[in-house]
C-alpha cells in the first residue's frame, strides 16, 4: 500500500501549474549544522561540531518538471577547541567560518501533493567550496600568527536533498520552498591567508589536506522564488 | 596633459517628461542584444580603470593578461569585495538592462552574460577569473538590482526634486539616453587639460 502510494506519487502525472520553460532566481535562509575535523587531525581526529546560518540563491531553468542550474551556499558560524599545526605554525583558540559554495544542481518535481499547492520533490548536486576560518581568541604555540591570517580550505561537496515547494502560475506569486539537505565536504587544499591587504590578499603557504577534513553537515533551507 | 572629469548637475524646473517612472518590458531581437550587451561592455572598459586606479597601476599587465587568459579559480578576497562591491556592480549591470525594457530574469542572464565578459576578457588584465565573481556579480547585483530599483522609483516618482535626484544616484541608467535622457556627457579637449563634461539635469 505504501509503495504504491509512493509510486503513484513519483510517476502519476499530476497537472504543475508553476512556472515553466523559463529561467528563475529563487532566494532563501539556511541553517547548517555538522561536525568535521576542519584542522586536519594530524595528532588524531578533532572532530568540531558547528553551527552556522547564512543565505542561498539558485538561478536555474525550470521545465515543467525537471529544473537545472547553478546555486550559491554562504554560511558563518562559530567554531570552539579548534587546534591548527601545519607551516611551522602552532595555534589553538576559537574564531568564526565562512564557507562559500558554488555548483550545479538538478531537481525533480513529483506529483505528490500533501497540501494544497505543495509539492514535494527531490535535489541532487555537486559544490566547489571555499571555507575560511578566522581566529577571534588564539594563542599561538610556535611560529608567527596574527589575527590578519586565515585558513582557507578548498573542498569539493556532494548534497542530496528534499523539499516541498509551492507551484503557482506566475512568477508575481512568489511561491515559496522548504528543503532539508545532506551534504559531504572533502577538503582537498588549505592555505594560510594574509588579509592585512584586503584588495590584494596575500597567500602565504599551501599544503594539500590529504583528505583528512571531511565530514557531512545538514542544512534546513527557506525561501521563495524572487525573479 | 591633465584628465578630468567636470560634473555639473542641474536642477531645472523642466516639465516632467516621465509622468510615471516604469520600465515598460518588451522582447528584443538578437541584434538589440548582442548591441545592448556591447554598449555594457565598453562600459565596464573605460570604467574599469576608472574604479579601480590601484589595481590597474600597481597589479595590471598584459603579461598578467595573457597569463590569466583562461584561468578561472576562487578568489581569497575579503567579504567586502565579494560581497558589497561586486554586487553593486551587478546591480548596475541589471538596471542598465531593465533601463532597455529588459524583464527582470531576462536582466540577470544578460547580466551573466555581461559579467563573464568582464571576468574573462577584462578584468584578467589584473587578476584571473573569479568563481565566486562570475556567480555572485549577476544574481547578487540582481536581487540588490530589483531593490534598488523599487526604491529609485518610488524616489522618482514621489515629485520631489531632491528625492529625484537621489533616485537617478542610486539608478543612474534612469538617465541615459534610451531611457529618459538626462545625461549629457560632452568631450573636452585642449592643449593643456582632456576630458568629459559630465551633465545630469533633474
Amino acid at each position: 500500500m505504501i509503495l504504491t502510494s509512493v509510486f503513484l506519487a513519483i510517476f502519476h502525472t499530476i497537472p504543475i501549474l508553476g512556472v515553466d520553460e523559463a529561467f528563475i532566481l529563487r532566494g532563501g535562509f539556511h541553517v547548517v549544522a555538522g561536525k568535521e575535523d576542519l584542522l586536519g587531525g594530524q595528532h588524531g581526529r578533532n572532530d568540531n561540531p558547528f553551527v552556522g546560518y547564512g543565505v542561498n540563491t539558485h538561478f536555474s531553468y525550470k521545465w515543467t518538471r525537471w529544473e537545472m542550474g547553478l546555486f550559491s551556499f554562504v554560511h558563518f558560524g562559530q567554531m570552539e577547541g579548534l587546534h591548527y599545526e601545519a607551516a611551522h605554525r602552532k595555534v589553538s583558540g576559537e574564531g568564526h567560518f565562512r564557507q562559500v559554495s558554488f555548483g550545479p544542481f538538478v531537481k525533480y518535481i513529483t506529483s505528490w501533493v500533501p497540501h494544497e499547492d505543495w509539492f514535494f520533490y527531490t535535489t541532487l548536486g555537486v559544490a566547489h567550496s571555499i571555507l575560511s576560518l578566522k581566529f577571534d581568541d588564539f594563542e599561538v604555540e610556535e611560529g608567527h600568527f596574527s589575527d590578519e591570517h586565515k585558513f582557507t580550505y578548498l573542498s569539493e561537496e556532494a548534497n542530496i536533498g528534499i523539499g516541498f515547494e509551492q507551484q503557482k502560475r506566475y512568477r508575481e506569486d512568489h511561491q515559496v520552498f522548504v528543503e532539508f539537505l545532506i551534504a559531504y565536504r572533502r577538503s582537498y587544499s588549505v592555505s594560510l591567508v594574509d588579509f592585512s591587504k584586503s584588495r590584494r590578499v596575500n597567500t602565504l603557504g599551501s599544503s594539500p589536506t590529504h583528505d583528512r577534513t571531511h565530514g557531512p553537515f545538514f542544512l534546513l533551507s527557506l525561501g521563495l522564488l524572487i525573479l | 596633459m591633465r584628465f578630468f572629469l567636470f560634473f555639473l548637475v542641474a536642477f531645472a524646473s523642466r516639465a516632467q517628461e516621465f509622468e510615471v517612472y516604469t520600465y515598460p518590458e518588451r522582447d528584443h531581437t538578437p541584434k538589440e542584444r548582442m548591441a545592448h550587451l556591447g554598449g555594457m561592455y565598453l562600459a565596464s572598459l573605460f570604467f574599469y580603470p576608472l574604479t579601480q586606479p590601484v589595481m590597474v597601476r600597481e597589479h595590471g599587465s598584459f603579461k598578467n593578461y595573457r597569463d590569466n587568459f583562461g584561468k578561472l579559480v576562487f578568489d581569497q578576497d575579503e567579504p567586502l569585495w565579494n560581497w558589497i562591491v561586486h554586487p553593486l556592480g551587478g546591480s548596475q549591470f541589471y538596471l542598465y538592462y531593465r533601463a532597455h525594457g529588459y524583464r527582470p530574469i531576462d536582466s540577470v542572464t544578460m547580466s551573466f552574460i555581461s559579467s563573464a565578459l568582464f571576468e574573462f576578457t577584462i578584468e584578467i588584465y589584473t587578476e584571473p577569473a573569479s568563481v565566486q565573481d562570475l556567480y555572485q556579480t549577476p544574481v547578487l547585483g540582481g536581487l540588490l538590482g530589483v531593490g534598488l530599483e523599487n526604491i529609485s522609483l518610488y524616489l522618482l516618482n514621489s515629485g520631489n526634486a531632491f528625492y529625484k535626484f537621489l533616485g537617478h544616484t542610486l539608478n543612474p541608467a534612469t538617465l541615459l539616453w534610451f531611457y529618459e535622457g538626462r545625461l549629457r556627457l560632452t568631450p573636452y579637449l585642449e592643449e593643456s587639460r582632456r576630458g568629459f563634461f559630465f551633465q545630469m539635469d533633474f
